[in-house]
Formats: structure tokens, C-alpha cells, sequence
């Protein structure tokens, strides 16, 4: 069984030697009769120094300030208890220092005037601390009364501490009704957004920053804006409760060049694609019209326009002066030529392996054309069950780009070749790969299946020396 | 019997009665898709509505549907389509182009306004533009999509799969 002890039946004595707040007690005279450890601790003196002397006198005379001697001569005898006095004082011992006292008078029975208790706290840290947050926060609120973005400072539950003249001005507020409300509440409720709440909600609890949160509205007077959003939390030190910095930048016009850009472009390729059609079409009906001779002929015209249409996307879409990317672009071809495998020839699997690399808009479309004619030649040929697979792979090797177009099928007798009426085809193969500045550097064809490979500078350096265009 | 024109692959189709048209198409016949045959036999005709702002673009596709034995309704526009589409005309499936003349997302509001006037009605797209996730996001469920430009063969495969849904 546990033995309780209430703290009221401490004997005094031990708590007041345990408290770590300097006490002592003075008589009528300001004369101290006792004083605690931790008084002695903190002024570091003793009782034989302290007993019996004038408070004014003890030490090298550090308690005779005038705040103290207002304190017990003029407010003490008129007031029971006075709470919360602060001194700073230069103290001799111990250097620069704030004192928080507390004093009472206390009486035993039959005193008239009794003695007086002083509690002294060394609150010196916290009222620097304090100092310094101010020092800080006077600094914070210069910055951002000069910045021209709009900004404003949150408290923990998202009402406003300050705002700069920016915000103020497209909310239409002022610093007053802006103190203490919402950013949710402003204006007509259009940042009640629930996605920017939801953040803002987060970002306190989790540590997070935000950037680059878009937000768009129409605004009372500025009309329909972009912001992008950033946010922090701001914390100080000795300071618990976490405050969020919010910066708006307006990118109205930004945005409003690259909606208007992108229009652009859509328009653009909207007609080059609209054109390409026409010629497609215009090659139907002559197909339409043609003997039965010329129909491949046509058809495998229609489709190398549609290898170009292909790579117009990629050009139209690629970054850095219109480089192309190769693997892409192979991908690209080998979708349209798959989706286009019907009936007998669906047993045709195309797969491409490819790094990645990029080749100049220049030799992009021979290059693209040279794949479909390679893969297209393939296609009718190498597979007459319909079923096989081909694979268009390019590696860097070395300064080269090696393209294989290899399937594995029946295989290309150089007789049965000449006689095709695909030699066309085989010559437009030569034509491609001239124009691409590259050599063919195997065929091979063995009873199952063919191999073409060919090798192409990654950079190609125009005749006359110009300077080399980067792949 | 009738006048034969050869079109390549077989498809003499524009010039013979469509029942005679049902018996030339099969398996054998050279480089004809076996889908198609299987269309001819099930005599498919359908009634599409060809959607296209540029006019030789259209008669283009109009005429190979219509070799294919589908009857055509033509539109230049939105609102052109819209007056088909409110009539009473019998109407299976529509063919759009997606930017019509000033409308960067034509095709789509149409598309959406024809299914809540005819729910059964089937739908093919077609654009020169780019595809992307946010234009994709546009299309209607089970609707179809090619893009330009597409080639006889390839808008024929693509009207098969949308009216064999």
C-alpha cells in the first residue's frame, strides 16, 4: 500500500530550499532576515554575506537600483502583494540581467508592519528571446511591405497576420479588414479553393513547401488571372506556433503566350495534316482509276505520306531546334504499321528495340521513310503464312547510328528480288540511305529470315565544312 | 452483267447491284481483308453521317463509304450535323473531324449533343492533331478514333470495327 503525501504537509522548509526561484525575506527595515539556495546560487553569495544586511548594501551594493527601491518603498507599503515587477539591471556579478519580482507582505500574529517576500526570477533569456522575435518579425514585415508580388503571412489557422500592398490591392482591402480573416472569406470566396485548402491545410502539418500551384479565377477588377503559388512555413525560434508564407506571381500573360502558342500550333499542324490529306486522297482516286499494275504502287505511296505525317507530330512536338527522337519515332512507325496488319497478316508481330537518341529534322524524314520502305518490303515478302516477327532496332555505335531491320522470315532470293516489282522499293532503300550520308552494311539472308543492316553518322557535317549539326 | 471496273483488290464494288456485290467478295479474292468479307456476307449497309469542314476531304471519305454499300448524310459544320441528327432520318452511325471550322473541339461537343439525342449511335473520330491525354479525356465511352490522314484501307477498318460494336 502506497503512503500519500499532499504537498501541503511538506514542512516548508524543504520547498522552499527545492524551489528554483530566489527567495528571501526582508523585515520592516529592508533589512534580510533569511534567503533560500537558490538566491544564493544565482547571486552567488551566502548567508553569512546576506543575514543581517540592508538589501541596498549586499554584495557590491548590485540591489541598489532605483525600479527596486520605487518598489519597496513607495509600492510595497501601500499594496499587499505586487506581481510580475520587472528589473534590468547591470548586475556587477553577473552581467546584464532582467529580474522578474514578485513580492508579498506577509505577517505573523501580532505584527503591525510585517516582513516582506520577494521572489526572484532570472527571466533574462526568455525577454532576449522575446526581443529578438520582435527584432525579426518588424524585419519580416519590412520585406514584405517592399515586395511588389503579392504576399501574406498566415497564422497557424490560415487568418492573416499581414499582407503586403500587392495582395491588399487585388482583394481591394485593406491592411485592417484583411487582419485576422481568412484568405478563404476574401473577396467573393474565389480562393476557397479546395485544392489550394487542402494544401494549405497539409503544408503546417506535414513540413511541406508548395511551388508552382497554379490557380485561376476571375478577380473584381483585374479580371480572369493565372497565379503560381508558393508557400512555406515560417517558424521561429522559441516560438511554437508555425506561421505560412504565401506568394502570389502573376503569370496572366505568361500563360496567355503559351495558350496562344499552343493554339498556333494546332492550327498549323490542323493544316499541314488537312493538306496531307488531300494527297492521300487525290492518290485514292487515282488508284481508284489506275490499272491494276500501278495499284501497289500507289498504295505504298499513301503509306510513306503517312510515315511523314507520323514523324510531323514528333517534329512539331520535339524540344531543341527540332531534334527528333529516333526511338520514338520507331515506336511511332511500327504502331501504324501494326495497326494496319489485317486478316492473314495479323500473325506479324513488329517490335522495336531502341536507345535512346535523337537525329536532326534534316535527315528525319529519309530516315523515317527508309524504316517504313525496309519494314513495308518485309512485310510482304518475308511472311507468307502471315505469321512471323520483325524487329527495327537502332544503336549508337561509336560516331554511327546502326539501324537493323531484321525479321525472320522466308528469306530474299536475289533472283525472285529483281524480278519484283518492288525494285522500285529496293531503290528508294539506296536513295534514303545516300541522302542520310550512311552505307548499307549487310544484307543477309539466310533460309530463316533477313537481316539488313545499316550504318549512319550520328552527326552529319554538310559539304563546303560548316559547322557539324548535332544529332 | 453490269460494267467491271478493276479498283484493285477486288473491289469492283461501286458498279454491281448490291446482292450480286455479296457473291464476289471471299476469302480468295486477292488482298481482301477478311473482315470486309465477312461484312459483305452479313450485308452491313449502314446510314453514316459524314462530318468534315474541308468538302474534298469529305467526298473523299463519302465515296469510299458509299462503295462499301453505306448510305451517306453529309455536314459541313455543328449545326449542320444537328439538323440530321433532330430529324428523322435513320441514322446508325456519324463520322467527325474533331477541329471544325472555327471549333478547336467541334467534333467532341457534337459528339456528346448526337449521343443525348440518338444514345445507340455510334461514333468515329477523326483529327490531324495530336492526340493527348486531355483530348482523349474528350472522347465519349465506346466511341472509335483514326487519325488523319488515313488511307482507303484504314478508314474502311475503322468504320467495320465501329459498326461491328
Amino acid at each position: 500500500m502506497s503512503v500519500k503525501l499532499p504537498v501541503a504537509d511538506i514542512a516548508a522548509t524543504e520547498i522552499v530550499e527545492t524551489v528554483p526561484s530566489a527567495l528571501i525575506v526582508l523585515d520592516r527595515n529592508l533589512i534580510i532576515t533569511s534567503a533560500n539556495r537558490a538566491f544564493y546560487q544565482t547571486f552567488r553569495t551566502n548567508a553569512q554575506e546576506t543575514e543581517g544586511c540592508l538589501i541596498y548594501d549586499l554584495g557590491n551594493r548590485q540591489w541598489d537600483i532605483p525600479a527596486l527601491r520605487t518598489l519597496l518603498e513607495s509600492v510595497i507599503p501601500h499594496r499587499a502583494s505586487v506581481e510580475g515587477f520587472e528589473v534590468e539591471h547591470d548586475f556587477p556579478t553577473i552581467g546584464r540581467r532582467t529580474m522578474l519580482v514578485n513580492a508579498r507582505k506577509i505577517f505573523r500574529d501580532g505584527d503591525h508592519d510585517g516582513f516582506i517576500l520577494l521572489a526572484i526570477e532570472d527571466v533574462s533569456e526568455e525577454r532576449a528571446a522575446r526581443k529578438e522575435s520582435v527584432r525579426n518579425w518588424l524585419l519580416t514585415k519590412s520585406i514584405v511591405d517592399t515586395i511588389r508580388d503579392p504576399l501574406v503571412v498566415l497564422e497557424n489557422d490560415m487568418t492573416i497576420v499581414t499582407a503586403s500592398k500587392a495582395f491588399l490591392t487585388i482583394f481591394g482591402i485593406t491592411q485592417a479588414e484583411a487582419h485576422g480573416r481568412r484568405v478563404s472569406e476574401l473577396g467573393q470566396h474565389q480562393w476557397d479553393v479546395p485544392a489550394l485548402r487542402n494544401l494549405m491545410e497539409k503544408v503546417l502539418p506535414e513540413n511541406k513547401t508548395i511551388e508552382n500551384f497554379e490557380i485561376e479565377d476571375d478577380f473584381p477588377e483585374l479580371g480572369r488571372r493565372v497565379f503560381n503559388l508558393n508557400a512555406r512555413k515560417i517558424s521561429q525560434p522559441g516560438n511554437n506556433a508555425h506561421r505560412m508564407l504565401l506568394v502570389f506571381e502573376d503569370i496572366t500573360d505568361r500563360k496567355q503566350r503559351e495558350r496562344d502558342a499552343q493554339m498556333l500550333a494546332n492550327e498549323v499542324s490542323h493544316r499541314i495534316k488537312n493538306n496531307l490529306q488531300i494527297v492521300v486522297g487525290l492518290i485514292a482516286y487515282e488508284i481508284k482509276w489506275s490499272v491494276a499494275a500501278s495499284v501497289p504502287g500507289l498504295k505504298a505511296m499513301q503509306a510513306r505520306i503517312g510515315a511523314i505525317a507520323d514523324l510531323y507530330d514528333l517534329l512539331s512536338h520535339s524540344s531543341r531546334g527540332g531534334a527528333v527522337a529516333v526511338d520514338a519515332y520507331l515506336r511511332e512507325i511500327a504502331k501504324s504499321m501494326s495497326a494496319g496488319l489485317l486478316g492473314i497478316q495479323s500473325g506479324i508481330e513488329i517490335s522495336v528495340k531502341a536507345e535512346a537518341m535523337e537525329i536532326d529534322p534534316d535527315r528525319a524524314v529519309p530516315f523515317g521513310l527508309l524504316v517504313n520502305e525496309l519494314a513495308t518490303n518485309a512485310i510482304k515478302h518475308a511472311f507468307p503464312t502471315g505469321k512471323g516477327h520483325l524487329t527495327l532496332s537502332v544503336e549508337k555505335i561509336g560516331e554511327e547510328i546502326e539501324l537493323i531491320v531484321a525479321d525472320d522470315g522466308i528469306g530474299i532470293k536475289d533472283k525472285i528480288a529483281a524480278k519484283l516489282p518492288e525494285k522500285r522499293g529496293s531503290d528508294y532503300v539506296a536513295i534514303f540511305v545516300r541522302q542520310l550520308g550512311g552505307t548499307i552494311v549487310k544484307t543477309s539472308s539466310e533460309g530463316n529470315g533477313t537481316v539488313i543492316k545499316i550504318r549512319l553518322p550520328l552527326l552529319l557535317i554538310p559539304s563546303g565544312g560548316a559547322e557539324p549539326l548535332a544529332a | 452483267m453490269g460494267e467491271e471496273r478493276n479498283l484493285g483488290h477486288g473491289r469492283a464494288l461501286s458498279v454491281w447491284p448490291y446482292s450480286v456485290r455479296k457473291k464476289r467478295f471471299t476469302a480468295e479474292t486477292p488482298g481482301f481483308p477478311r473482315e470486309f468479307v465477312i461484312t459483305a456476307e452479313r450485308a452491313l449497309m449502314a446510314a453514316i453521317l459524314v462530318v468534315e469542314d474541308d468538302v474534298f476531304i469529305r467526298e473523299y471519305a463519302e465515296a469510299m463509304i458509299h462503295d462499301w454499300g453505306h448510305e451517306i448524310l453529309s455536314a459541313c459544320d455543328v449545326p449542320e450535323a444537328l439538323v440530321h441528327l433532330r430529324s428523322e432520318a435513320h441514322i446508325d452511325a456519324m463520322f467527325t473531324d474533331i477541329y471544325l471550322k472555327d471549333e478547336v473541339h467541334g467534333g467532341c461537343d457534337l459528339a456528346r449533343q448526337a449521343i443525348l439525342l440518338r444514345p445507340e449511335l455510334r461514333i468515329l473520330y477523326t483529327t490531324g492533331n495530336r492526340v493527348t491525354d486531355s483530348l482523349r479525356a474528350l472522347f465519349a465511352t465506346g466511341t472509335h478514333f483514326l487519325s488523319k490522314p488515313y488511307t482507303e484501307d484504314q478508314l474502311g477498318l475503322s468504320v467495320h470495327n465501329m459498326l461491328a460494336a
